[in-house]
């Protein structure tokens, strides 16, 4: 598998933190790849960089081959990648359907012009845009709430319609942050359900995770970070031999929930 | 068509038909005239909500402009002979490209420093209006000014000025709504929303930013250059800071983020210093005063309010 994602020497520094040093990681297409870390490892800080949030001090990433440090936020999800947010981001005052129709944005191309004169181009494509964001709310069993403003959806459904919103545009890559965050287990293990079947539609996932059960349940490679640095990268298994891995998580064995 | 989309078509026939009646009872010139004058401010309305309601931007420059699109095409079609409705197109695209040169450097940056550069461009435009008599007219205006003519006859009387005028502002009210409510348009209310999620999901939001920017201002443009063949004669203080202040304050009135809202405030507050001799002479204290006893007490406008409705940018309008 060659990596669709190519992380190297990424270096961030807030004031007096340094919040990734050195960072190297790679995430294949068509493949889970979980990123985990305890508090404040610099997970949300790589992300960030990734997708054009954060500008990082030194490094390199590359999408597909491509240089993408300093693009625009935009024209990441225009090459194919997009993400989610540990801090919930959704159109609070836009309904459900709406948000996952913003999420086909870069898979669409109507203007200004093309709008405020309707063409037909437009209207073909505004046809499209809909009934593919009333797919994504039934996948993730939205559908609903499809006319409800986002901000009024309970917590786990704002989750999911993030998802929905990534989801929309077909991306290549997802960067989801802390995707079952909060949710009880039964939650947790439907979501883990969808990020497979995500995969197997040939899309890379880097799945930023606390949940180890999900994580090692899920994952086809896990890149550990701890303190800024990447201490271990491998397969599931491998991980949870780790010394050095297990060192980081305190409690061993049962933090990757290998009890079950 | 889609539900919202049939009861804005439904409001919208509404609307043709009091406009197509209102002239069988309102013969009055001078009731004709106050109509027209409230036609040009919801056609400007219109184009800064646009703005103020869905990119979450606010311009206090919009009066010039209005002035601009005024002085252009009066004095391109009244110094130098350009037909009429050849001058109004030049002076939009001139205020086009005076709105891109605004917004590009103050658009990229967070925060509203739209409002410091557009109130600082007002400020230049009136003093420009009245220094540069030789091609202006200085303090006392420019005259001379030809009408528009459709197909050779001239759009000179209050009552055909009517007719355009309020098509103007159907056609305007249109093409906002189509924008509204279209992939530009949600996008436009996603940067408003989370910019980080708008742009991660493609969203560019600063090119987003400014061609709505110099939309709103062609909007002003063009209802400044029907201002100016309609009275033939313009003048500096009609475009002052004061003026921007007013037509924020009509936006904000009728409810940022509704189209109809625009036009609510529009109407209701164009007349007033026209009506009432009071309100004539403390105008600017009376637009200030209503701007600021609305953000504190009515911050979603009265169509917002009449709705029910908490404060919805770009919300449901129609
Ligand atoms: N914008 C910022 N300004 C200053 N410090 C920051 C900023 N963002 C992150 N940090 C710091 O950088 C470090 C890494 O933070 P980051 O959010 O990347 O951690 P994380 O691995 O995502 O943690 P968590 O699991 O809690 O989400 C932390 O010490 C955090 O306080
Ligand atoms: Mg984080």
């Amino acid at each position: 598998m060659s990596a669709l994602l190519t992380i190297k020497g990424l270096s961030v520094r807030f004031g007096g933190v340094q919040a990734l040093s050195a960072m190297d990681m790679e995430a294949p297409a068509g493949a889970i790849t979980a990123l985990i870390g305890p508090n404040g490892a610099g997970k949300t800080t790589a992300i960030n960089c990734v997708s054009g949030v954060v500008a990082p001090d030194a490094g390199r990433v590359s999408f597909d081959g491509q240089e993408v440090l300093g693009l625009a936020g935009h024209k990441l999800a225009c090459l194919g990648l997009t993400r989610t947010f540990q801090n919930l981001q959704v159109f609070g005052l836009m309904n459900a359907l709406e948000n996952v129709m913003v999420g086909m944005h870069a898979a669409s191309r109507g203007g200004f012009a093309a709008a405020m004169l309707r063409l037909p181009l437009l209207r073909r494509e505004e046809k499209a845009i809909r009934e593919r964001a009333e797919e994504m709310l039934s996948f993730f069993g939205l559908e609903k709430l499809a006319h409800q403003p986002a901000e009024e959806l309970a917590y786990g459904d704002q989750k999911r319609l993030e998802l929905a919103r990534a989801l929309a545009g077909r991306p290549r890559l997802m960067l989801l942050d802390e995707p079952v965050a909060g949710l009880n287990a039964a939650e947790t293990h439907e979501i883990g359900g969808l990020i497979v079947k995500i995969k197997e539609q040939g899309i890379g996932v880097v799945l930023v995770e606390h949940d180890m059960g999900l994580v090692m349940h899920v994952s086809d490679q896990v890149a550990v970070l701890s303190g800024g640095v990447l201490i271990a990268q491998g397969t599931p298994e491998e991980i949870q031999q780790d010394p050095e891995v297990l060192r980081t998580y305190l409690g061993g064995g049962e933090e990757f929930g290998l009890v079950a | 068509m889609s539900a919202q989309g049939k009861k804005f078509f439904g409001y919208l026939a509404a609307l043709a038909a009091v406009l197509a009646l209102l002239p069988l009872v309102v013969t009055n010139p001078y009731y004709l005239n106050v109509l027209n004058v409230v036609a040009l401010n919801v056609l400007v309305v219109t184009g800064l909500n646009l703005l103020i309601g869905y990119a979450g931007q606010i311009s206090l420059g919009h009066a010039a402009f209005f002035g601009l699109g005024a002085y252009i095409s009066g004095i391109l079609s009244g110094s130098y002979g350009w037909e009429p409705w050849t001058a109004l197109l030049a002076a939009a695209v001139v205020v086009a490209v005076v709105a891109l040169i605004i917004g590009l450097p103050t658009l990229r940056l967070e925060g509203n420093y739209l409002v410091m550069a557009t109130l600082g461009f007002n400020l230049i435009v009136s003093v420009l209006m009245v220094q540069l008599d030789d091609i202006t007219g200085g303090p006392s205006g420019y005259t001379g000014i030809p009408s528009l003519s459709f197909f050779g006859a001239p759009i000179a009387s209050d009552i055909s000025f009517y007719w355009l005028a309020w098509g103007a502002v159907l056609v305007g009210l249109i093409l906002a709504r189509n924008l509204v409510h279209s992939r530009v348009g949600r996008g436009l209310k996603a940067l408003h929303e989370a910019p980080l999620a708008a742009a991660a999901s493609g969203v560019p939001i600063e090119a987003y930013k400014v061609k709505v920017f110099i939309i709103s201002a062609v909007y002003a443009s063009v209802a400044g250059s029907l201002y100016a063949h309609y009275y033939g004669i313009i003048t500096p203080a009609t475009f002052d800071i004061f003026k921007s202040v007013e037509l924020v304050t009509m936006c904000i009135v009728g409810g940022m983020g509704s189209l109809w809202g625009g036009l609510f405030g529009a109407a209701l507050l164009t007349p007033m210093p026209q009506l009432l001799a009071v309100v004539e002479e403390y105008k600017d204290i009376f637009f200030g005063g209503i701007l600021l006893v609305l953000l504190i007490f009515l911050p979603q406008g009265l169509v917002g309010w009449l709705e029910g409705k908490r404060v919805r940018p770009g919300g449901r309008a129609f």
